[in-house]
């Protein structure tokens, strides 16, 4: 806290200075900044809702084959256990000029690109390798939820001639928003954090356009050793997250009660 | 429509969808073993042990290893034996701003781990340990989370033999490690998977505690060879995330379900 009103370097701790604002002023008027909070945004949105909408169509799918449950759901949840980094090194081979990617795109014929490398491309490109590593994570989450919707409700429904459109929507999905909301939340404070992927494949570029929040962080705090003014970034940040936390310990709590 | 067609229609795209998550994983075992041949597409060639030579000897994945296991045992030994402790003072015992306390425990659950990679290297440079093991090691062998999970599950109980074991004559220390830790085995798997997992994979924190190369752990080092020399040998890059993924690959396909519980319930908290 108050070394994000000072001027420090834990390497050089002789040359601490005290500060005031000065780092907060510094952060409206940095454009690396003002991009790397935009990154953070536009990824969170753009993750977020796909993952979470995905997860719980697949976890209706598995609900519902007869067969295989089991390993698909494995299959699924698998990548989410694998460190961010295994994951980032097989999608960049994938995204490479001469990789799987470019190969497929090719064969429709259309133009290959270097996914990582163009402007462009290079945000979408590490998003949909999130969508692909987390989906199966919250959908194994779903999966438990939608075990503890009582049988009855679907029974007493069918009964009275409920299509199972009207049953997912009047059953299933108020008897999971508790998980539904949960998920969303745990989903923004884990995507706002972004970091191992962006340092791994691209280090925030090409030009500054997969610079997320943790990236700008750790490039502040240790390339340019200005840890005074990163930890006035990280404040950014768990402002950001505490919002987010706060609302998750209301939800749950709310939970609880429903449950006396 | 029909529901044995829709469960059918379900079952197609289900399998479509798993092909597109095991292509990756069967990609990396598959490239790391094929030597590349000029003239040949990327993916043709012929079978070679030479990436993992050269991941194993030269690129020092050996010692990467080891650091990761080093780092996990000492983690999840630390957890274990710190939850069990400060969540049975919780559950059972009367003290002094024993609420305030708890409360804090679980206010480290609400700030994320990021927030304080500065004061936290401030720290473990002041007590002399940054660029050590010790900096992987000391600030995560207690986690609130852990605390929280074993305090719910000690409390839950039964207070009989911990009584029959008092009146026996037993001291506190033997209850705790005799009575209560055989009945809490339950929660320490928990602990351990969940640890292990969130451990092996951990990145900031090694990242930022540690400059000497020959100190790294795993996915640390993995980062570092995808963005240097090797950056685009495909078949070395891939021999290096084999030796870091297949551990926990192979660990999770046995004890699948065990996992799979074991994060769910360690998500959901109660």
């Amino acid at each position: 806290m108050i070394l994000s009103f000072s001027n420090y370097d834990v390497f050089h701790p002789e040359l601490f200075s005290f500060i005031g604002f000065e780092n907060y002023t510094r952060l409206i008027k940095d454009d690396g900044f003002r991009q790397a909070l935009f990154n953070t945004f536009f990824f969170v949105v753009g993750t977020t809702p796909v993952t979470t909408v995905m997860a719980l169509v697949l976890a209706l799918m598995i609900n519902s084959v007869r067969r295989g449950n089991q390993v698909f759901r494995s299959v699924f949840f698998l990548p989410s256990i694998v460190s961010i980094v295994v994951t980032a090194s097989i999608f960049k081979s994938f995204y490479s000029p001469v990789g799987m990617l470019n190969r497929i795109v090719e064969f429709f014929g259309l133009t290959g690109h270097g996914w990582l490398v163009e402007k462009a491309f290079a945000m979408p490109a590490i998003m949909m390798m999130n969508v692909w590593a987390y989906t199966g994570y919250y959908m194994v989450l779903y999966l438990a939820a939608l075990t503890a919707v009582p049988k009855q409700l679907y029974e007493a429904a069918e009964v009275d001639g409920a299509d199972e459109w009207q049953q997912f929507w009047y059953i299933t999905l108020p008897q999971i928003r508790y998980m539904t909301i949960f998920v969303i939340v745990i989903n923004t404070i884990r995507s706002w954090q972004v970091f191992p992927e962006v340092f791994t494949l691209t280090h925030g570029g090409p030009v500054g356009t997969t610079n997320t929040l943790v990236n700008h962080l750790y490039e502040t705090a240790f390339r340019y050793h200005d840890m005074g003014y990163a930890s006035a970034i990280s404040f950014v940040l768990l402002g950001i997250i505490m919002v987010f936390a706060f609302a998750q310990m209301r939800i749950l709590q709310g939970r609880k009660e429903a449950k006396k | 429509m029909n529901k044995s067609i829709k469960s059918k229609l379900n079952f197609f795209i289900l399998t479509a969808l798993a092909i597109g998550y095991l292509y990756p994983w069967l990609y990396m075992l598959l490239r790391s073993f094929l030597r590349h041949e000029p003239g040949l597409s990327d993916g043709n060639g012929l079978f070679t042990l030479e990436h993992y030579k050269l991941i194993i000897g030269q690129a020092g994945f050996l010692t990467y290893i080891f650091n990761s296991f080093i780092v996990l045992t000492a983690v999840v030994v630390g957890n274990i034996v710190f939850s069990i402790m400060v969540g049975y003072a919780f559950a059972r015992y009367r003290f002094p701003f024993k609420r305030l306390m708890f409360l804090i425990v679980l206010g480290t659950l609400m700030i994320p781990k990021q927030t304080l990679m500065i004061p936290l290297l401030d720290l473990m440079v002041r007590l002399g340990l940054h660029n050590t093991l010790w900096a992987l090691i000391l600030p995560f062998c207690v986690d609130g989370f852990n605390v929280f999970l074993m305090k719910q599950y000690i409390e839950n109980l039964p207070k009989d033999l911990e009584e029959a074991a008092r009146a026996d004559g037993a001291g506190e220390w033997q209850i705790l490690w005799h009575v209560i830790t055989p009945l809490a085995k339950p929660a320490i798997s928990v602990i351990i998977i969940n640890t292990a997992i969130i451990n092996w994979n951990a990145f900031l924190f090694p990242l930022i505690f540690i400059d000497s190369a020959n100190l790294r752990t795993l996915p640390v080092a993995l980062s570092m060879l995808v963005q240097g020399q090797y950056g685009t040998d495909w078949g070395a890059l891939m021999a290096g995330a084999s030796v870091s993924s297949l551990p926990i690959i192979i660990i999770f396909w046995i004890f699948q379900k065990e996992i799979i519980e074991g994060i769910t319930s360690g998500a959901l908290k109660d």
